[in-house]
């Protein structure tokens, strides 16, 4: 069938993907070749030199009418009120196999509907046991849930007994379904997909900056699905980039907010807002002033927050649950270096202080893929499911210790061709973690991961923000450890800071786009766009520049998140020397060229241990504590504003509660 | 004689004067209420009542179809002399569908039955489908949800 | 309906009733009665032309205030009765609901923004702030 395909012969088929096992059941890609007695299934069947291949005769159509016939016998004829209608690979097929009447007068066989948990409906009657879902769950997702019971016409695919589905994964399957049998239960009966403007996009609930697409409807987002990208999500996307998207419908603000004489936020104009911050603003130094940016902050809005900054004196930058001992000096430093698509090359891949299953469930089952390649998976970490088996070597940095003393793992990783060392949110939001990645930058170099052709240090980040904010240098200057408590604290989209970074008595200025812990502390709120409804930047953690796309008008009175900035810049008559879109990614890519560069990884410069005594003389100072490095991640479900908000995700919570209680 | 009782009975007073301020005044003033009370009313036969006080006479002297009828509890109007407070067991011997009456027979329901009740329309309880403005609880069509201030200070 | 209808009326009614219309009289005083008796109607208005998915009470009694303030530099008695003669049909329309929701939205909800944004304009701020206060600005 690849054959075909590269000959540019597009042959129908069911149960063929190209990303999972062959299963050859649906039986839908019979071709005809010479000197075959019967027609072929092309699917399972490698093509040779010299073969002949026939997939327009007469021959092969009839045996696909056939295999069409049978498929439909079971087949319910519920298509108008199926939401797989108008995407649906049977219904498209059935319009040139299909039979204009039926032969069919028995009964329909019915199957019961299984529960797959809140995202995913079933409507088993529809099921032309394709097997597609029970080879992704096993294949790619790792999980044993799903499967086929029964033989004949009694077979049946469900979960074997009662239960949700636990992946982080589970909504591809609905993708992968080619008939309604699975399909999207917060989408049930909300929109036709022919009524939908689709705008491909970056998906923001990670770091992994997985390529979506949002399907809106008038100023809605009706669901979000992936986009194939073969270097960071393939076609897989989580179930939090997926179903999260009800979140953007909640708690959103609308107009600009100011604390009034009552102590109660009251909606104002942009313009009684701004002038009130600027009120604000030049009450105090400089150096009394802080900006906090959040998790979902885009480039853009980043550096115009740092620009101003600057411009009022203040270096009291920071992003929220930061790491705080990563330097922005070295680029190679806090990047993935081998990059998504190189970890499927690597041969021995060491976890350290990591669960990539919550971090980036997408790079999870890519790195599961690598496993059965046959790379040998460590970490070093709290002990976690990553649906492969993982040898597991400690908890804390003693277990480091001990790896870099000499251990078989030392041995392994130097032996190895392409080993990969990838540290976590666990290690970098350590208060000793400059200490720690010291030992880690010890192990890369005793055990020569970093070689001739092949880097294999990685720096896995959990927010969408982190690493776009390192390139920007959007981070506390030199000069802000010794600043004075803020009297004035700026949150750029920050709900989770930590509460020591704003005093009670600070003025809080609040921009973003939901009303959450920092709307609720502000004396002012701006509100910005949500990352369907702006076109902004954002850097995944192996350092590529993507851009998202605008699907939907932004919410009532807001505004796109640097102009807001830029408009503040001028009240305070301090402007910032942009005033377009184009001219502050110009200003981006002055700052660093590969915000230039959409959808390439620039790989960075590695200065050969050199910068790490640099770094040796820092950690010198700190001591390493014992405690376990643990995931940042403890709901992998709720991790910013949005996924709180979001219905769809407390459900999810709901469920897997319910399934640890079992 | 039978007038003066009547006139009692249906608005529950000791003498004619009380009745007649009462509201038994309004019969100068509504016909049907005048041909229900005074003309018909006298020398009738009460047959029955309902749990909404409509009482149910019977005069076999009279026309036949106009030989039953009904006096409404509630006499005011525009509020009162509701038709549809009527229920269907008594319906049917009001119009002569059957000669038996609650009264006389009893009546058996079947098991999805429910207590019967006026046409709710024009009252603050009448029915309003999901979307209607008039629904209390309507559906909200809004697209998107707007964060109150006041709300997340009590959560907070 | 014939237990609520009278209410209803009566209430648009009393609403809508006309201050006094002689020509005799202090203006100003008949102006901020008219603009009473205009607020008063509008919870109503707001209400039964299904406008609170548009805007607020608020935001409709500031817009219905600008267009009286865009006639504030009016002074001659004749002028301003007339004005109030004429408000009075328009108050009258709207509350015997011979206007639609469109006309409503068009005339006191877009009409007033766009004056506010012509205000601005005529105001010394550079064009990126004059775009931004006029949510003209790109995504």
């Amino acid at each position: 069938m690849a054959a075909c395909s590269a000959a540019g012969v597009d042959i129908p088929r069911f149960c063929y993907h190209q990303r999972l096992s062959i299963a050859g059941n649906c039986r839908m890609c019979l071709v005809e070749v010479e000197k075959s007695p019967k027609p072929v299934a092309s699917c399972a069947m490698p093509a040779g030199p010299g073969m002949n291949i026939k997939t327009d005769t007469p021959l092969v159509k009839k045996a696909r009418e056939g295999v069409m016939e049978f498929l439909l016998i079971n087949h319910p004829l519920d298509c108008p009120i199926c939401d797989q209608g108008g995407e649906c690979d049977l219904q498209d097929q059935s319009m040139h196999f299909g039979s204009d009447r039926g032969r069919f007068t028995e009964m329909k066989r019915s199957v019961q509907d299984k529960n797959l948990g809140p995202l995913v409906k079933t409507v088993m009657t529809r099921c032309i046991h394709c097997t597609r879902c029970v080879r992704f769950a096993t294949e790619v997702a790792g999980v044993q849930d799903l499967g086929m019971t029964g033989r004949g016409n009694a077979s049946e695919i469900g979960t074997y007994v009662e239960k949700a589905m636990e992946s982080e994964l589970s909504g591809n399957v609905i993708d992968l379904c080619p008939v309604g049998a699975l399909t999207s239960k917060p989408y049930a009966f909300t929109a036709r997909n022919w009524e939908l403007k689709s705008t491909e996009s970056v998906d923001v609930s990670d770091a992994m900056g997985q390529n979506i697409r949002v399907d809106s409807r008038g100023v809605e987002v009706m669901r979000i699905v992936p986009v194939q990208n073969d270097a960071v999500n393939e076609e897989w996307i989580s179930d939090k980039a997926r179903f999260q998207y009800d979140g953007l419908k909640r708690q959103r603000l609308n107009v600009p907010l100011v604390k009034g004489s009552k102590g109660l936020l009251e909606s104002a104009t942009w313009e009684e807002a701004l002038v009130a911050a600027k009120d604000a603003i030049s009450k105090v130094k400089g150096n009394e002033m802080s900006f906090i940016a959040g998790k979902l902050a885009d480039a853009e809005s980043l550096i115009a927050l740092k620009d101003l900054a600057n411009r009022l004196g203040s270096g009291n930058l920071k992003v929220e649950v930061s790491a705080p001992h990563l330097d922005a000096d070295v680029r190679s430093n806090y990047l993935a270096n081998s990059t998504i698509s190189g970890i499927d090359r690597a041969d021995v891949i060491l976890l350290i202080g990591s669960n990539p299953r919550v971090e980036a469930p997408v790079f999870n089952a890519r790195i599961r893929k690598t496993f059965l390649d046959g790379a040998h998976v460590a970490m070093v970490g709290e002990q976690a499911d990553l649906t492969f088996p993982v040898e597991h070597l400690g908890t804390g940095p003693d277990a480091l210790a001990a790896i870099l003393k000499g251990s078989p793992m030392l041995k392994r990783l130097k032996k190895a061709q392409r080993p990969a060392i990838i540290v976590g949110p666990g290690v970098l939001n350590r208060p000793d973690s400059a200490a720690v990645l010291q030992q880690v930058h010890e192990l890369v170099e005793k055990a020569d991961v970093v070689r001739e052709g092949w880097n294999g240090y990685n720096v896995l980040h959990d927010t969408a923000s982190r690493v776009a904010a390192l390139d920007i240098g959007f981070m506390p200057s030199a000069r802000s450890a010794s600043a004075p408590a803020p009297k004035l604290v700026y949150l750029l989209g920050s709900d989770d800071f930590d509460p020591a970074d704003v005093p009670a008595d600070a003025f809080v200025i609040y921009q973003g786009h939901h009303g959450d812990n920092g709307a609720a502390r502000a004396n002012i709120v701006l509100p910005g766009a949500a990352y369907t409804e702006k076109n902004a930047t954002y850097v995944n953690f192996e350092g590529r520049t993507q851009r998202t796309k605008a699907a939907v008008p932004r919410v009532g009175d807001a505004r796109s998140d640097w102009s807001i900035i830029r408009a503040l810049s001028e009240v305070l008559e301090k402007p910032l020397p942009y005033s377009t879109t184009d001219e502050v990614r110009a200003r981006l890519a002055d700052m660093a060229p590969h915000f230039a560069q959409v959808d390439t990884v620039q790989s960075p410069m590695w200065l050969n241990g050199e910068y790490f005594q640099a770094f040796k003389d820092r950690a010198g100072k700190a001591a390493v504590e014992k405690q376990a490095f643990s995931s940042s991640i403890s709901n992998f479900f709720q991790t910013d504003v949005i996924s709180r908000t979001s219905i769809n995700m407390a459900k999810c919570v709901q469920t897997r509660a319910s399934l640890a209680h079992k | 004689m039978a007038l003066v009782k009547f006139l009692k009975d249906t608005y529950k007073r000791d003498s004619v004067l009380d009745a007649l301020k009462a509201g038994g005044w309004k019969a100068f003033l509504d016909g049907t209420l005048a041909q229900t009370t005074l003309v018909h009313g006298p020398n009738a036969t009460l047959v029955g009542s309902d749990g909404f006080g409509n009482k149910y006479y019977e005069r076999m002297t009279e026309q036949y179809g106009r030989h039953r009828w009904v006096v409404f509890g509630d006499l005011d109007w525009p509020s009162g002399q509701e038709s549809s407070t009527v229920p269907p067991e008594w319906h049917g011997w009001l119009h002569c569908i059957t000669d038996s009456s609650p009264a006389t027979a009893d009546v058996s329901y079947p098991i999805y039955h429910v207590p019967h009740h006026a046409n709710k329309t024009g009252t603050p309880s009448s029915y309003a489908p999901k979307g209607a403005w008039q629904n209390p609880s309507k559906r909200s069509w809004k697209k998107v949800q707007v964060w109150d201030p006041a709300s997340a200070g009590a959560s907070a | 309906m014939v237990r609520t209808a009278p209410r209803a009326l009566a209430q648009i009614g009393r609403l809508a009733t006309p201050a006094a219309e002689s020509l005799a009289g202090p203006v100003d005083v008949k102006v901020k009665d008219f603009f009473r008796e205009v607020s008063r109607l509008l919870p109503w208005t707001m209400k039964n032309y299904k406008l609170d998915e548009i805007t607020t009470l608020a935001d409709l009694r500031k817009n219905v205030a600008l267009l009286f303030r865009q006639n504030a530099h009016i002074k001659d008695p004749k002028v301003v009765n007339i004005l109030i003669y004429k408000g009075r049909e328009e108050l009258e329309s709207v509350a015997l609901q011979h206007k639609q929701r469109h006309h409503l939205i068009g005339q006191f909800v877009i009409a007033p923004s766009e004056m506010r944004a012509e205000m601005h304009k005529k105001r010394d701020i550079s064009p990126f702030l004059l775009r931004f206060y006029n949510n003209q600005s790109a995504q």
